[in-house]
């Protein structure tokens, strides 16, 4: 199973790469999504920058991790390779790991850009422990739409209308995700002290915790029904 | 229409039209609301459908994919038909109640919100399965994100309290309470029994003609392949 | 069952690709079972080969036979099958690969026919394998096929071109609508 994991994992990575515009596309995305905020908002008021901070990096994480995951087979579809996965002695476990893990570093390469020119948008700089631990919240986040969006895109693989379908299971199964995401964000990024925080930022780790487990043992769980014979 | 479910129809109907009369005209009026309140009798049962359709929809979720029936995939289509119904029945009512009590159509209170999420999630499931063509994978797909919902439907509304009552002073009325009188509480309890039946009894209903739809659309697919 | 070749006959829409995919362990059947480990046996489906579009040839070739055997391919094995296959222009084969999007229908089937060779597969269940390929090309699967026999072998091909079993022991099995 280790070792299927990193041959899929591998190749995986080789076609996501070998499609530039599959990488390039999802991070312009999510730049025209801060710029279209940035617009709308104007500058923000000084008591407003850290949530406007916020919003800004979960919108425009939220929008483009879902372009990307929306399509996230793709590459397997095209030719028909996901049969031949089926159809193959290869543990379902590693196709979704192989898959979820090369998502979660695209969802990175999203990530790190957003908080970066938000950040410059909105005029908030923050000190290094407070940006650690929002980018380390960020990551969860894109760890559970990650799981959850793949296990979506298995399934909506074989429906017509699924550019349609897809977010209108996605979005609103990420609720308790974003609300973690943007809550704790917000009271990592708030002006007050970390300490009067912390129990409101433990407990939406928590949340975001537990939506993680979940999605993460169904999305294991059904892959493996899904890939199974129709 | 089959002679018991008929005879069962017939018999929920009259409980809960029973029911409905109570609520109108034997009840007393809320010592605060007047008779605004009455709407509780209509609202909170279906919205007590609303989630039993969604707990019942994932548990022929399980069943499907551990037997690999197809009888209990048109389970869950009935299912999530009457568990949208109710919902919409729900987000209706509860608007009707908002606006005279709190003064507002909506308001992201965490039950309100968890039950729009339901309705889109319902929604969502219906559009998938008529989307995928049938077979053993739409089982499996299906039967999968029935579960996915009901795993989920927990943890928003949970998220969703916390997020409001984090932010906004507990100013929203709770419905209910140990302060509700004997009789209206008997009331609503039958009404809850009652809705939650016309729930199964409509789903019921539906089996028959989305197991003939299934017929027909096998009959079509074997001749086309 | 080692050396047998099985000839799957039908008219159009009589099930004979449905069959093979129930063989793959892709459906399942309405009656019976299929007793088939997946690591015995190899599918090739009729209107579409299974490549990663986007990489090249030799990239393709290493990861299904990685995939299969957990073990890396040799260079040389896949340079001699892609020489087999007419497929060792530099342009293909080489370290800055033309992407298998960019072949020509034959070209790719001649590339899943290469693949199967590599992989080495006991049993190859085969859905119209040369519905695409030049003269030149069928006469190499017919020579690879008859080798995959002797060597013990065997393979179930769906196949409306009757030349590829011309000379070879075969098993009809009709299928009626």
């Amino acid at each position: 199973m280790m070792n299927q994991f990193r041959i899929l994992f591998r190749q995986t990575l080789k076609a996501e790469f070998a499609d530039r515009e599959r990488v390039i596309s999802p991070i312009l995305f999510a730049m025209v999504i801060l710029v279209v905020v940035a617009f709308t908002f104007g500058e923000p008021a000084p008591e407003l920058r850290p949530a406007a901070f916020v919003a800004q990096v979960f919108l425009s994480l939220l929008l483009a991790t879902q372009t990307a995951l929306a399509r996230a087979f793709d590459p397997e579809h095209q030719d028909r390779a996901f049969d031949l996965l089926r159809a193959a002695p290869v543990s379902p476990g590693a196709i979704f790991l192989a898959k979820l893990t090369v998502v979660l570093m695209q969802g990175a390469t999203i990530l790190v850009p957003s908080i970066a020119i938000s950040a410059l948008f909105c005029g908030v700089s923050l000190p290094p422990d407070r940006l650690f631990a929002f980018t380390g919240l960020c990551l969860l986040t894109v760890a559970g739409l990650g799981s959850l969006g793949v296990t979506l895109a298995a399934m909506t693989l074989k429906a017509h209308a699924r550019t349609v379908l897809f977010p209108l299971l996605f979005f609103p199964l990420s609720t308790p995700l974003l609300l973690a995401g943007t809550q704790g964000g917000a009271a990592i990024v708030a002006p007050e002290t970390m300490v009067a925080a912390a129990t409101m930022i433990s407990g939406w780790v928590t949340v975001s915790m537990s939506a993680n487990v979940i999605f993460l043992t169904l999305g294991i769980l059904l892959f493996g029904e899904l890939v199974k014979s129709d | 229409m089959p002679r018991n479910l008929k005879l069962t129809g017939i018999a929920i109907w009259t409980c809960l039209l029973a029911v409905w009369g109570a609520a109108l005209a034997v009840v007393p009026p809320d010592q605060n609301q007047g008779e605004v309140y009455r709407i509780i009798y209509l609202h909170v049962p279906s919205a007590i459908a609303a989630f039993a359709a969604s707990l019942f929809l994932a548990l022929a979720g399980g069943a499907a994919l551990w037997t690999r029936n197809e009888k209990f995939l048109t389970w869950q289509r009935a299912l999530a038909e009457t568990g949208l119904l109710m919902t919409g029945l729900a987000l209706l009512t509860g608007s009707i109640w908002g606006k005279p009590t709190w003064g507002t159509w909506w308001t992201w209170d965490a039950r309100l919100t968890t039950t729009f999420l339901l309705a889109i999630l319902l929604a969502g499931y219906l559009m998938l399965h008529s989307a995928l063509p049938a077979g053993r994978q739409r089982l499996a797909v299906c039967s999968g994100l029935s579960i996915f919902i009901f795993a989920d439907v927990p943890i928003i509304y949970k998220s969703v309290t916390w997020w409001r009552t984090l932010h906004q002073p507990p100013t929203i009325i709770r419905s209910g309470g140990s302060t509700m009188a004997p009789e209206m509480l008997t009331v609503l309890i039958s009404g809850i029994v009652a809705m939650v039946l016309m729930m199964f009894w409509l789903a019921w209903l539906r089996t028959g003609s989305i197991e003939l739809n299934r017929e027909l659309e096998s009959q079509t697919g074997a001749a086309l392949t | 069952m080692p050396g047998e070749l099985i000839h799957l006959r039908g008219p159009n829409g009589a099930g004979k690709s449905t069959l093979l995919r129930i063989c793959a362990g892709l459906l399942d059947p309405q009656k019976g079972e299929v007793d088939c480990a997946s690591e015995q046996f190899e599918y090739l489906p009729a209107e579409a080969n299974g490549f990663h579009l986007k990489l090249g040839a030799c990239q393709n070739l290493h990861f299904w036979h990685e995939l299969r055997s957990g073990k890396k391919v040799s260079v040389d094995t896949l340079q001699k099958s892609l020489a087999e296959w007419k497929l060792d222009h530099p342009i293909i084969a080489g370290n800055f690969a033309l992407p298998v999007a960019k072949f020509s229908t034959g070209m790719k089937r001649r590339l899943a026919l290469a693949r199967l060779v590599v992989n080495g597969t006991p049993l190859w269940l085969l859905d119209e394998p040369v519905s695409g390929l030049d003269e030149d090309a069928v006469a190499t699967f017919i020579s690879t096929l008859r080798r995959h026999l002797e060597n013990g072998g065997a393979a179930v091909i769906v196949s409306h071109d009757t030349r590829i079993f011309s000379g070879i022991t075969t098993q009809l099995l009709d299928i009626i609508s």
